[in-house]
């Protein structure tokens, strides 16, 4: 385990005096940076770790990584599919209450999609996947690491970042993409269920107007946002599971802090995509 | 195999001096010192692992630079069994075993088992191949992290405290027993302990880690003697039960060597 990204973010608090408003401002600011720095530091290290990957190594390293994608992508089907129908199906009937020709309307659909699309299913996928996989990366490593894995690990030439960080982070970034499709596929299929029982609903012409208000840009951006967000997650949790130095007392407080991290991260970068998205396009 | 030049390191606040070591291929060293003393520092120190202040150290005819990593081919030629039981909890203890095998090799499951199971078997776990570590007892584990640390056929075994932990003293005769075995089979051996009962390792070169020195004590039967007493006064407190295991596990280890013999 590299020392430096063990290492806590340095501040001016370290200094041992009593910091003024604006130094204390500035003390939280550097910290957070050197935070970001440490995660840029721990993507690096996953990044070389995938490309130092050799064909038995590859091997060894592609079987956890489905093992990952089983765990935190297929076992979390249930989940998503729950949150996928209970939010589908609040937002319709809200839009049957307060709009209820919606399902005639090209221009509510093209925002119902999108809005789904690029922003629910990508968010509410990534805050699964937080609760879900994100925390049970940090007790783990972070137990393993109390345990002294990681040095039994390297003891034996098994390289601490292909074996931890090459799965998980490829695991959660396909996960991402592969719920968020099917988080978008079961909000759909809740409304046609639910529009089924409806009296007045046009079923054909509102399947006609989804696929119509479907572009191929929100399929893009969505995709994106999957792959990112579970890339973010992981390369988080994983960071604070690796962390942990000696005291298992640390490993409900880094759990905590990933979990909080994670969550806020996930709105900050959902919200810089779209923007980007939209001030590009 | 491991030499040390006026070596020179710091550990914490302890600085230790003009260490001279020497472990020539074959042979098998004893580092005593009380916990705390900084042997598993000396360790780390021997593979690189730990940056010294000056002097030279030798691993495997190559003088190690400061900073600079091993090799992985260097690596996978040194066995290391820690003192904390390290058997990683969602793999079998076949599966622990195998790991570096699976790892450097790609050995599929069956070729795996094959190569496995001798090994398990000769360090008289086989049984528990397929018992995960939560199932099995401290002696059972730390068998199966020497099974582990031998399985890539190493040319130097490093055992940081092998006695530590709660081992009972069926384990700790099977480890003494296993060590003899490796022993015999030529591997190069460094061990650290802080348990006197180690000194009645045969053939062995003692050195006391004390006062942050290095202190090589050629008096082995003198070592061994107190290290018998220590173990005798340790039983006189075990349960009949206990030492109903101990016999039994006597009686196994010597129709074993008629075996052999």
């Amino acid at each position: 385990m590299n020392e430096e990204m063990a290492s806590q973010p340095e501040g001016l608090a370290e200094a041992g005096r009593e910091l003024t408003w604006f130094e204390s401002y500035l003390d939280s600011r550097l910290q957070l940076l050197a935070f970001w720095r440490q995660l840029a530091y721990l993507f690096m290290e996953f990044w070389m770790g995938l490309r130092a990957l050799r064909g038995n190594q590859r091997r060894y390293v592609r079987n956890l990584t489905i093992h990952q994608i089983i765990f935190s992508g297929i076992d979390a089907v249930g989940v998503v599919s729950t949150v996928a129908v209970v939010i589908g199906g609040v937002v319709l009937v809200q839009m049957m209450a307060y709009a209820p020709g919606f399902q005639g309307s090209p221009f509510l659909m093209d925002i119902i999609t999108s809005l789904f699309t690029n922003e629910i299913a990508p968010v509410f996928t990534a805050l699964i996947l937080v609760g879900r996989s994100g925390s049970a990366i940090t007790v783990e490593l972070g137990t393993m690491r109390v345990k002294g894995h990681h040095e039994a690990l390297a003891a034996m030439g098994i390289d601490i970042a292909q074996y931890f960080y090459v799965p998980r982070v490829i695991g959660l970034t396909v996960a991402g993409v592969l719920l968020n499709g099917y988080f978008i596929i079961m909000t759909f299929l809740s409304w046609f269920i639910i529009s089924s029982f409806q009296r007045g609903i046009d079923m054909p012409r509102m399947i006609n107007l989804f696929v119509d208000s479907l572009h191929a840009g929100d399929v893009f951006i969505s995709i994106v946002k999957g792959s990112v967000l579970g890339m973010t997650v992981a390369i988080i949790c994983i960071h604070q599971g690796v962390n942990v130095m000696k005291s298992v007392t640390e490993i409900p407080q880094r759990t905590s802090k990933a979990i909080v991290t994670a969550f806020i991260s996930t709105f900050v970068i959902n919200i810089v995509i779209s923007l980007g998205w939209y001030i590009t396009r | 195999m491991i030499r040390l030049e006026k070596v020179y390191f710091t550990i914490g606040t302890n600085s230790f001096k003009e260490i001279d070591f020497h472990l020539p291929r074959g042979g098998i060293a004893v580092i005593l010192g009380s916990r705390g003393a900084g042997k598993t520092g000396f360790v780390n120190v021997c593979l690189g692992r730990h940056s010294v202040d000056g002097g030279t150290v030798f691993l495997m005819e190559r003088q190690l630079i400061s900073g600079e990593a091993l090799r992985a081919a260097d690596i996978r030629r040194v066995g290391m069994v820690t003192q904390q039981v390290t058997l990683l909890d969602n793999l079998s203890v076949a599966g622990n075993v195998g790991l570096p095998l699976a790892y450097h090799l790609g050995m599929k499951e069956r070729d795996l088992r094959d190569r496995v199971e001798p090994v398990l078997r000769q360090f008289g776990i086989g049984k528990i191949a397929d018992r995960f570590p939560h199932q099995i007892n401290n002696n059972e584990a730390k068998l199966a992290m020497m099974a582990r640390a031998v399985i890539q056929q190493p040319s130097l075994l490093i055992l940081d405290e092998p006695t530590a932990g709660d081992l009972d003293p069926a384990g700790f005769l099977q480890v003494m027993a296993a060590i003899k075995r490796l022993h015999e089979n030529g591997i190069t051996m460094l061990i650290t302990t802080c348990s006197p009962s180690m000194a009645s390792i045969e053939k062995a070169g003692f050195y006391y880690l004390v006062d942050h020195k290095l202190i090589p004590h050629s008096d082995h039967l003198e070592t061994a003697d107190r290290a018998a007493r220590e173990f005798f006064k340790e039983i006189r407190n075990y349960t009949e039960r206990q030492k109903r295991e101990i016999s039994g596990f006597f009686k196994v280890l010597f129709k074993d060597e008629q075996t052999e013999k």
